[in-house]
């Protein structure tokens, strides 16, 4: 074995190598966030009553010394407390305990007024301005996806709107996220009927990932954004990275980027393989025989990337004729491999034990 | 399956790898939680020789990945900064690239990554294979006895603190109990979705407004805390209020309101005593 190997390494390098200059090219998964000091200390005076449409109560009631050291609204003075925000928890005192989680938002850590009025706003929760311009005032980096995004994610403009996902105060989840992504997401992407904004129908995810429990990695770890681009994107899907839109499509290691971003790309590329894949027959790369055709299949033709009944994520069926009839494929685990019974094809069996096992069965 | 016709140099690779092949015992899908690991020598990156575990450690953590891809760079410069935060603690650590990986691009994604671990080739993705890994990066957290305790897939959140849980619990210093609350935190709701914190704003206002010599104010106050959820010491401000306005009758019942709600309440006494006094 131990002359066998460099042998078999050497043979595999220089295959691999030749591929080895191949990247994925989708655009990058995580985005910078430019951090600007703009917002540093809102507007606190107070807007004209006329234009403001919220009012903080001891403002609107003239009792100006719940805040100030003077009870005058001609002459309220300073406030009453060294910081600012020691002196939004007199009466915040909830806000306190939330600052207490372990990741926090700089600027609400500094002073509530980086973001807040304290006297009126137009805004809801006296906000200095409206919510997604404020919030990409310093994350430019997420403005420019939720502002050029050939497909947008409603999340982001409708109802709480940042802070639908988002505590801009501080949170117990990276990213100041309300909970962890698939929380978050499953909470909304729970209903039939649902969408997209092209009339798409979408998934109902509880209830799919309820009846399908064999769940990919990603669904696992609660990471919908491992693929998801949930600000907005280029692909379809908010994917983070190319993947085709149809069931067929021609192989082109640039649209499958999505899995790559995770997945070896080899897995298809290679004809032969003992090591890369188990779907295989003796060496012989099943992932190649089927992706790398004229109507090649997609991963998803035989994957479901959410969550599946089958092993290997393999999905229940494929969609058959304009009515979209669902076609049952069989797949069936064996100690030595596994069987697809007839649906795409006749039934066939492979065997990734030996290497002699390639003949027809 | 029909089998396409080969050339002889295919063939004669072919048969190598049908020997090597059928060796080593193969799996087909992640290695299990409890799998006992092959302490394998590898060629390292650097030109010598390393084992991928130790048995001197109380941990073993290995991360494979590769070059060209943007996960497996986020995850190298995360296990730095785990390396740099467990850093002097009983840890053998090993980053794991397959022998295809030009090996100028390891170095410099290595360099820019921060990290320190050595870095081992698998040759011909044996080791990949052997443990069932289909993706990168995976990161493999290994005991002293070599027995697998966790393959951890990238995850975009939390992936260094999940990281450091599971080692820290190889070394005795985190609980299942520690691990449970990483991979499922708390949830993180924003300032007012609790009610009783929320009507706790207008108790807190109405108090100082009291202060200010304002009871009329402190009274509508209190009040619309009410109006938001029953908190005891809402009516304890009210009957302050009341009393200081000599309403004695009204502060009486908003503190008997306050003891049916909260009994302990530490202010009913004072409060109680403002009318009784003289």
């Amino acid at each position: 074995m131990d002359k066998r190997l460099p042998i078999l390494a050497a043979a595999l390098a220089a295959i691999s190598l030749g591929l080895g200059a191949q990247r994925a090219d989708a655009a990058p998964m995580k985005t910078e966030v430019k951090k600007q000091a703009l917002r540093r200390g809102a507007d606190v005076a107070p807007l004209p009553k006329d234009k403001a449409l919220h009012s903080h109560a001891p403002f609107e009631g003239g009792d100006c010394g719940v805040c100030h050291q003077n009870n005058d609204p001609k002459n309220p003075g300073p406030i009453r407390h060294a910081s600012v925000n020691e002196q939004c928890f007199e009466c915040h005192d909830d806000v306190r305990d939330v600052m207490a989680r372990k990741y926090k938002h700089v600027p609400a850590a500094e002073a509530c007024t980086d973001c807040h009025n304290p006297h009126n706003s137009v805004e809801t929760a006296l906000l200095a301005s409206e919510m997604v311009d404020m919030c990409t005032r310093c994350h430019a980096g997420i403005k420019q996806q939720v502002t050029t995004a050939k497909v947008r994610h409603d999340a982001v403009t409708t109802g709480k709107k940042c802070s639908n996902c988002h505590n801009p105060h501080a949170a117990n989840v990276e990213k100041l996220l309300i909970a962890l992504p698939f929380d978050l997401c499953v909470n909304c992407h729970a209903k039939d009927g649902m969408t997209t904004d092209d009339g798409r129908l979408m998934t109902n995810f509880k209830k799919w990932l309820d009846e399908n429990k064999v769940w990919h990695d990603p669904v696992k770890a609660k990471d919908c954004s491992a693929c998801h681009r949930t600000h907005g994107g280029e692909n379809f899907r908010l994917l983070v990275a190319p993947y085709p839109e149809k069931f067929y499509a021609p192989y082109d290691r640039k649209l499958y980027a999505l899995c790559y971003g995770c997945h070896n790309d080899k897995v298809v590329s290679e004809a032969e393989t003992t090591t890369l894949t188990g779907f295989r027959d003796g060496s012989r790369n099943l992932h190649y025989v089927h992706v790398n055709r004229e109507r090649g299949r997609t991963c998803r033709a035989c994957h479901e990337v959410h969550a599946s009944k089958q092993d290997h994520h393999i999905r229940d069926g494929v969609p058959y004729g304009p009515k979209g009839w669902m076609l049952k494929v069989g797949f069936t685990k064996l100690p030595n491999g596994g069987s697809c019974a007839k649906t795409c094809h006749d039934t066939k069996t492979y065997n990734n034990k030996t290497l002699t096992s390639a003949a027809a069965k | 399956m029909t089998r396409s016709p080969r050339s002889p140099r295919r063939s004669i690779l072919l048969s190598i790898l049908a020997v090597v092949a059928v060796l080593p015992p193969t799996a087909h899908a992640h290695a299990e939680a409890g799998t006992l690991i092959e302490n394998v020598e590898l060629r390292t990156l650097s030109g010598g020789k390393d084992r991928l575990l130790s048995a001197k450690v109380k941990a073993n953590v290995f991360v494979f990945f590769r070059t060209g891809q943007e996960r497996s760079a986020d995850a190298l410069k995360q296990m730095a900064q785990c390396e740099h935060d467990l850093a002097g603690k009983s840890i053998h650590w090993a980053a794991v690239v397959s022998s295809s990986a030009p090996p100028d691009e390891v170095k410099a994604l290595v360099a820019q990554t921060g990290l320190k671990m050595p870095v081992l080739v698998d040759e011909g993705d044996v080791l990949y294979d052997r443990l069932g890994i289909r993706l990168h990066p995976m990161v493999g957290i290994v005991d002293a006895k070599f027995k697998l305790m966790a393959l951890e897939p990238y995850r975009q959140i939390d992936y260094c603190e999940v990281l450091k849980v599971r080692i820290r619990m190889l070394l005795g210093e985190a609980t299942q109990a520690d691990l449970d609350k990483t991979v499922n935190p708390e949830k993180s709701p924003l300032p007012g979705a609790d009610p009783m914190k929320k009507a706790m704003r207008d108790v807190n206002m109405a108090r100082r407004l009291y202060e200010l010599g304002l009871p009329e104010k402190a009274i509508k106050k209190a009040q619309r805390a009410l109006e938001i959820a029953p908190v005891a010491q809402a009516y304890v401000v009210m009957a302050k209020a009341y009393a200081k306005l000599g309403q004695c009758a009204e502060s009486a019942q908003a503190v008997e309101m306050a003891a049916k709600l909260q009994p302990t309440n530490p202010d009913l006494g004072e409060t109680r005593a403002l009318c009784a006094a003289p």
